[in-house]
């Protein structure tokens, strides 16, 4: 409906998807999506089960297992990385914390923020430590325990954490509040209420349509495989289609 | 008393060798969740590697530890080989469903064992003792009249180091933390910057060398031959799986066990030939442990992801 609101015509945007297929088998699981992020934006990806979320997502930080399978392109920072593997992609300062988490569950939660780490090689990484720890006290009398016996919305702030951690400039939440009590979701966003203060951007995929639009500065609404619309969160959030479909009002 | 030591002779030698092969299969299985079968012929390719190299290109001219070196350095060139031709081609798979990794590791085996009967020798060979005494042993007898040499302590002796080594490698080094990492969720490790290839790639590397150094070591004993591919194989891949795959330390604890079990068989037993005994005494003792502890004795319960 409404064509996406380019908040600055005259910049170039800081990850840019165009005409993204991806096929799962006969299956199309993404039927052309264009989507941009501008720096210091907070975008988010709505819509319902299978309509094509994280496929999105995970084809943009390549750790999709259908890479073979993707046409179109998706450019970072200036490069074309559709295809590339994801270490390569991570490495570019793009942090993707994965659906459903995927903590090291064996490694202690210090270990898990040390392998966000894992590539940098400045002298900040200490100081960062402490920064997540701040932002997450909870992490810090979890540090020793094994993650795999953390709650569910302590595994969530360690994989943000562990994605802070790389020192993106670019952060991809996926589902931060799927199977999280209410309180905890509550926890999360006001986590990514913080990071977006403080400038970061961010591209969000989330099912609750509302708290995601909330946050956002910009939405896209994907239906099996397309963007149906996108536009300006407050715009979409109050948008009576929008409403009746996903804010269920 | 003469068995006792017989026994513990025998476990600590033999086992170990054991728990080295059985490291090699733990290193694979834990960063691609598959079972290299052609672990077993790298033990021998290493010792007829050694004894080739010892024999032919340096006519005895060269000290074998340098030997050892050159052995272990190509085995872990081999097992890279193992890797690049028979399982990184067949790209990201679910080795539960897809089960080609079983043909290519063991048909690589295969030709491994005839390039070297072709290239190499088609028959048993010996290869001396790496060293013909310790510093503060020389070859001497246990009590009992049970002899030990200088290699069979190296037998000993140089497993252990390699086992410690590799898991403060482990714990305390930055590749160590990716191959853990790895190990525990490969995707998520790329997601952290980490090439899983290269570190699938290392541990094939480790692993070959791993069995590079057990066909040197186990020479001075076993001779360098053709079936002990089968044998080291076999009883490694069981101690691997008795000590937890995945596990590091397990291995060691496996590969003891089960040579105690293979000893113990051979001398206390009431029939008249225990050799026939040992395989069955081990394999009784394999299904007792899983039954017991399906994810071995060090293995960690598998929890079925979310």
């Amino acid at each position: 409906m409404t064509a996406a609101a380019d908040p600055a015509p005259e910049r170039t945007p800081m990850l840019s998807v165009r005409s993204l297929h991806v096929r799962y088998g006969a299956a199309q699981a993404l039927r052309g999506i264009d989507l941009d992020v501008y720096a210091g934006e907070v975008v988010t990806v709505i819509g319902g089960n299978g309509a094509g979320k994280s496929t999105t997502l995970k084809t943009v930080s390549g750790v999709s297992e259908m890479l073979k399978h993707v046409d179109g392109s998706i450019t970072f920072l200036g490069k074309d990385i559709v295809r590339k593997p994801a270490y390569r992609i991570a490495r570019m300062g793009m942090a993707h914390v994965p659906e459903g988490r995927r903590v090291f569950p064996d490694s202690s939660a210090e270990e898990n923020l040390m392998l966000g780490a894992y590539r940098r090689k400045d002298s900040d990484i200490a100081s960062d430590l402490e920064a997540v720890y701040a932002r997450f006290p909870i992490l810090a009398e979890r540090r020793r325990q094994p993650a795999g016996l953390m709650s569910g919305g302590e595994q969530q702030m360690l994989a943000i954490g562990r994605g802070l951690m790389a020192k993106p400039t670019f952060l991809l939440l996926d589902e931060p509040s799927l199977g999280l009590a209410p309180l905890v979701v509550e926890q999360v966003f006001a986590a990514i209420r913080q990071l977006k203060a403080e400038g970061l951007t961010i591209l969000l995929v989330e099912q609750l349509a509302t708290k995601a639009l909330a946050v956002a500065d910009r939405a896209y609404i994907l239906e099996t495989g397309s963007v149906v619309m996108s536009g300006s969160a407050t715009d979409l959030a109050h948008d009576p289609k929008v409403r009746a479909a996903y804010l269920g009002a | 008393m003469s068995d006792v030591t017989q026994i513990a002779v025998y476990t600590l030698t033999i086992g170990s060798i054991y728990g080295l092969v059985g490291f090699g299969y733990s290193l694979i299985f834990s960063t691609t969740r598959i079972v290299n079968f052609a672990q077993g012929t790298l033990v021998l390719v290493g010792g007829y590697l050694a004894w080739d190299l010892y024999a032919h290109a340096f006519h005895g001219d060269v000290a074998l530890p340098i030997i050892l070196i050159l052995v272990v350095l190509l085995s872990a060139l081999i097992g890279v080989l193992v890797d690049l031709v028979g399982v990184a081609p067949l790209g990201r798979f679910d080795p539960r469903t897809n089960v080609s990794w079983l043909v290519t590791t063991f048909g690589l085996g295969i030709v491994a064992e005839e390039l070297v009967r072709r290239y190499i020798s088609d028959s048993s060979q010996t290869l001396p003792g790496l060293v013909h005494s310790l510093p503060l042993f020389g070859s001497r007898r246990l009590p009992f009249g049970v002899a030990v040499s200088a290699s069979d302590v190296l037998l000993v002796v140089v497993p252990i180091i390699v086992v410690v080594l590799l898991e403060v490698i482990q714990a305390r080094t930055r590749l160590g933390r990716a191959f853990r990492a790895v190990a525990q969720d490969r995707q998520a490790a790329s997601l952290m910057g980490i090439n899983p290839t290269v570190m699938v790639m290392i541990a094939f590397a480790l692993a070959g060398a791993l069995a590079g150094l057990a066909g040197v070591l186990v020479a001075p004993r076993l001779n360098v031959r053709f079936n002990i591919s089968v044998t080291l194989g076999v009883y490694g891949f069981i101690a691997a799986v008795i000590g937890g795959l995945g596990s590091t330390r397990g291995a060691m604890i496996g590969g003891y066990l089960i040579a105690f079990v293979e000893a113990f068989t051979g001398v206390w037993n009431p029939f008249s030939s225990g050799e026939v005994y040992k395989p069955i005494a081990v394999f009784i003792i394999f299904i007792a442990v899983l039954a017991v502890r399906p994810s071995g004795l060090f293995g960690k319960k598998i929890v079925e992801k979310v």
